[in-house]
């Protein structure tokens, strides 16, 4: 692999990304699936780098999940979108940042629309107005959470208390960087990096002492796919996805998997255990699996925020192999135990993937 | 036409064709080459299709043809230049001055930069190539991957930034199909044992002797032939490359390991060229290539008189047809220039 | 129902004659660029959603142009919307969109 050839290519896909003054669009579902990485990137934004950023309680889901499944139409979801961005102008704000991957293609593909096609804009203002009395105005910017990360990245690593290096060898930690495919296989010059070597993950990794693995299968898909996972009797194609993509990168001996997607750290944390229970493989050394991080959990990690206010807990491969790498302490009494002092109960103990502070 | 000047930018084949024609008509004669060598893209080349042939044969041949007479400046630019009725004139690179009675533009072609093509990791992955890498490597007689290793299989990957809307390039660059099909003819002898595969989206095998060729590569040389345009490439942990590919006649998406992917860049307007044309103030066809009066008739002419065009400058061509181009130009401004005169 | 103990044979040949090609016509309204494909199938290597499954966008294409609605129609409601067959096609066509556009010109053709 030649690097220079990537950077070569990089040079060709900045992006411009908003310095302050964010509106952020929560994910419909990444609180259920990684309870504090949205906190966690607020907490980043407002206390680390000390940045202004509005979190409304008043925007809703962008329907992205029911866009995709075919349940809401395109004049539909342009209104939702329209609603967000008309709270968003409410609040005098411009930059606006979504939490989500499929969310950020969306927003971005409405805007190409509605920039080629100006009377869907105008339909679309038409709409919302009928139906809230609403009015907005177009953001001068969007980019995605882990765009702004990106943008900070360094000031991030100046402030790391740990850094994605082997605490006892001295050794880079091996990271696999895997980017939701709304990111930029659609608009390829919305990505920083492009589509085919995207960078914003690899940035990361590179700024906070890592080393970034390139396997083959990089470019695939997680196997979320909406409506092969939406519908139960499809979660076959989902799982043989993620599988493909393990199998590739298993002998790179990876010790994490960071995403910037909400479904794609769900389903590669998830099928890793479903495949250990029914083929009894796992893809990690002694029976462990491939440690998976949303990137706000990996952001946290490095400044020191403790893994059990990060959520961590709430991952079915467990991220303790790679806590250890890194030299940070645990308390595995307290992974079970909520913020509010109360016992969170025990998940069952898997057949084969290897688990710390589990029952049974 | 004693004493009267002609300019030929370019030393390649159209351009060497050029000049060995236009002395013995009483021209005095100067070919300009921005490249220290004689010869363009032929210089790099090792044998030509269909026949072999060796290039350097062909170089020989076609530098034997250029009369002493001909005064010939390599490693020179034009700088600057400009054409008004009867005449043109040229600035060198060293400040050099140079009026001229007629011009004959054969700047020729760049090869299509394969980093472009980003999903194939041309100057990424370690063992992708292009056709003009592999024939020199078959000028040195050896053929190995980027960790000195004999390839146990070769993939060649065909139309790469020709007819592709994505790369710019509406039109098919001609040679690659055969190219390819001759490389791969050219490895099987270096490599009795290793898979050698052509990825196509079409085969055009247009001139005599390209169709027979196919078959001999099919036939004699277990060259596999794959209906299917590669997507992507990536690099496996051993440097070896993975491809994958609709195999269009099954219906069924493939994908391959191969030791080297050869990818088989098309041609696109010289860079020197278009700087040129926008000096002196020639017309670009919508595929940037210099557009000639016809595409028929006078495909040699501009709108200038005494400016002619000669080569692959005006577009893909075979050597063939760029030597033919070379001497039909030099004949069509010797006319063209008889008739401004008498 | 007589049973003879066999079933006639389904005839698998394309009946141009008889194919229905007014959804063709009525895509074309809809959508330019399509034409344009020459079936090399960077779509379908590229493809998620192929692979796993009998999904292939460049098969889709081309049974659209014979007319092969009802196939078109099973086929097409696999595609994921990614949009990486847009990002390899070298001739530019819009393979996403026009996935979608087989999904409404279906919905409004065939209630």
């Amino acid at each position: 692999m030649i690097a220079e050839g990537k950077r070569h290519i990089w040079k060709d896909y900045q992006k411009e990304i908003a310095d302050n003054n964010y509106y952020y669009a929560r994910s419909c579902v990444r609180q259920n699936f990684f309870p504090a990485s949205e906190q966690t990137f607020l907490r980043v934004m407002k206390h680390e780098l000390g940045k202004e950023v509005f979190d409304d309680p008043l925007h809703t889901t962008c329907t992205g999940i029911a866009y995709h499944a075919d349940v809401v139409n395109l004049p539909t979801i342009m209104t939702v979108v329209a609603r967000q961005f008309a709270l968003m102008t409410r609040q005098g704000l411009s930059n606006f940042v979504p939490s989500c991957i499929t969310s950020f293609g969306i927003y971005t593909e409405i805007l190409e629309t509605w920039e080629h096609f100006p009377e869907t804009l105008e339909q679309t203002r038409d709409f919302l107005y009928k139906a809230t009395k609403r009015e907005f105005k177009i953001p001068d910017n969007l980019a995605h959470s882990s765009d702004v990360i990106f943008k900070f990245k360094e000031q991030i690593a100046a402030r790391a208390m740990f850094k994605l290096v082997n605490h006892i060898s001295g050794k880079p930690l091996r990271g696999v960087e895997h980017i939701g495919c709304h990111y930029a296989k659609m608009f390829p010059h919305k990505g920083v990096g492009g589509a085919e070597y995207p960078y914003v993950l690899a940035g990361m990794i590179e700024a906070w002492g890592g080393e970034v693995i390139d396997y083959p299968e990089r470019r695939h898909c997680c196997g979320f796919g909406f409506r092969q996972y939406v519908v139960q009797a499809n979660r076959g194609y989902s799982l043989a996805h993620s599988q493909k993509k393990f199998e590739s990168m298993e002998p790179y001996s990876p010790d994490f998997i960071v995403t910037n997607c909400p479904g794609c750290p769900f389903f590669l944390d998830r099928w890793q255990y479903v495949i250990s229970e029914t083929e009894g493989k796992t893809y990690g050394p002694d029976g462990h699996g491939i440690p998976v991080l949303t990137f706000e959990e990996l952001t946290g990690l490095v400044l020191g925020y403790d893994p059990w206010e990060l959520g961590l807990q709430a991952h079915q491969v467990a991220v303790e192999p790679l806590l250890d790498k890194m030299g940070i302490t645990y308390d595995l009494s307290r992974k079970f135990v909520g913020r509010d002092g109360n016992k969170l109960g025990t998940p069952d103990k898997p057949t084969h993937l290897k688990v710390y502070g589990y029952g049974r | 036409m004693d004493g009267k000047h002609i300019v030929i930018v370019g030393a390649g084949p159209a351009g060497l064709a050029a000049s060995s024609v236009l002395p013995r008509l009483g021209y005095r004669v100067t070919m300009i080459d921005r490249s220290n060598t004689l010869g363009g893209h032929l210089s790099k080349w090792y044998q030509l299709f269909p026949d072999r042939a060796a290039a350097t044969v062909l170089l020989e041949q076609l530098t034997d043809e250029v009369p002493d007479s001909v005064s010939t400046m390599l490693g020179r630019e034009v700088t600057g230049g400009s054409v008004s009725s009867g005449a043109v004139e040229l600035t060198l690179d060293h400040g050099e001055h140079l009026s001229a009675n007629g011009l004959i533009m054969a700047t020729g072609f760049d090869l299509f930069d394969a980093r472009r093509k980003e999903e194939y990791g041309y100057g990424i992955y370690d063992n992708v190539f292009t056709q003009a890498e592999i024939e020199e490597m078959f000028r040195q007689g050896q053929i190995e991957t980027r960790h000195h290793r004999k390839p146990r299989s070769i993939a060649f990957l065909h139309c790469v930034g020709s007819r592709d809307l994505k790369a710019g390039v509406a039109y098919c660059s001609k040679v690659c199909c055969v190219t390819g099909v001759k490389q791969a003819i050219e490895l099987r002898e270096l490599l009795p044992d290793a898979a050698i595969y052509n990825f196509y989206m079409d085969l055009r095998m247009f001139g005599r002797g390209f169709e027979e060729l196919y078959q001999q590569a099919q036939e004699r040389y277990n060259i596999r032939f794959v209906r299917g345009r590669i997507s992507e490439a990536a690099e496996s942990s051993d440097g070896s490359v993975i491809i994958k590919a609709e195999d269009t006649l099954t219906s069924r998406p493939l994908k391959l390991t191969v030791d080297m992917l050869v990818l088989l860049t098309g041609m696109q307007p010289a860079a020197g060229s278009l700087e040129l044309a926008a000096k002196l103030g020639l017309v670009l066809g919508d595929d940037s290539f210099l557009k000639p009066y016809g595409l028929t008739q006078q495909t040699f002419k501009t709108s200038y008189p005494h400016v002619v065009l000669a080569g692959s400058c005006t577009g893909p061509t075979t050597l063939t047809e760029a030597i033919l181009s070379g001497r039909s130009a030099a004949m069509a401004l010797h006319e063209s220039l008889f008739k401004l005169t008498n | 129902m007589k049973s003879f103990g066999f079933q006639k044979i389904v005839d698998r040949q394309i009946d141009l004659d008889k194919a229905d090609l007014s959804l063709v016509q009525a895509l074309a309204r809809e959508l330019t660029g399509w034409q344009r494909c020459i079936g090399c199938g960077s779509c379908s290597a590229t493809c998620t959603a192929a692979g796993m499954g009998s999904f292939n966008p460049r098969k889709v294409q081309m049974l659209v142009r014979m007319g092969q609605w009802d196939q078109v129609a099973q086929e097409a409601v696999h595609c994921q919307l990614c949009g990486k067959c847009r990002l390899v096609c070298p001739r530019d066509v819009d393979t996403r969109q026009l996935m979608l556009e087989f999904k409404k010109l279906q919905t409004i053709s065939r209630p």
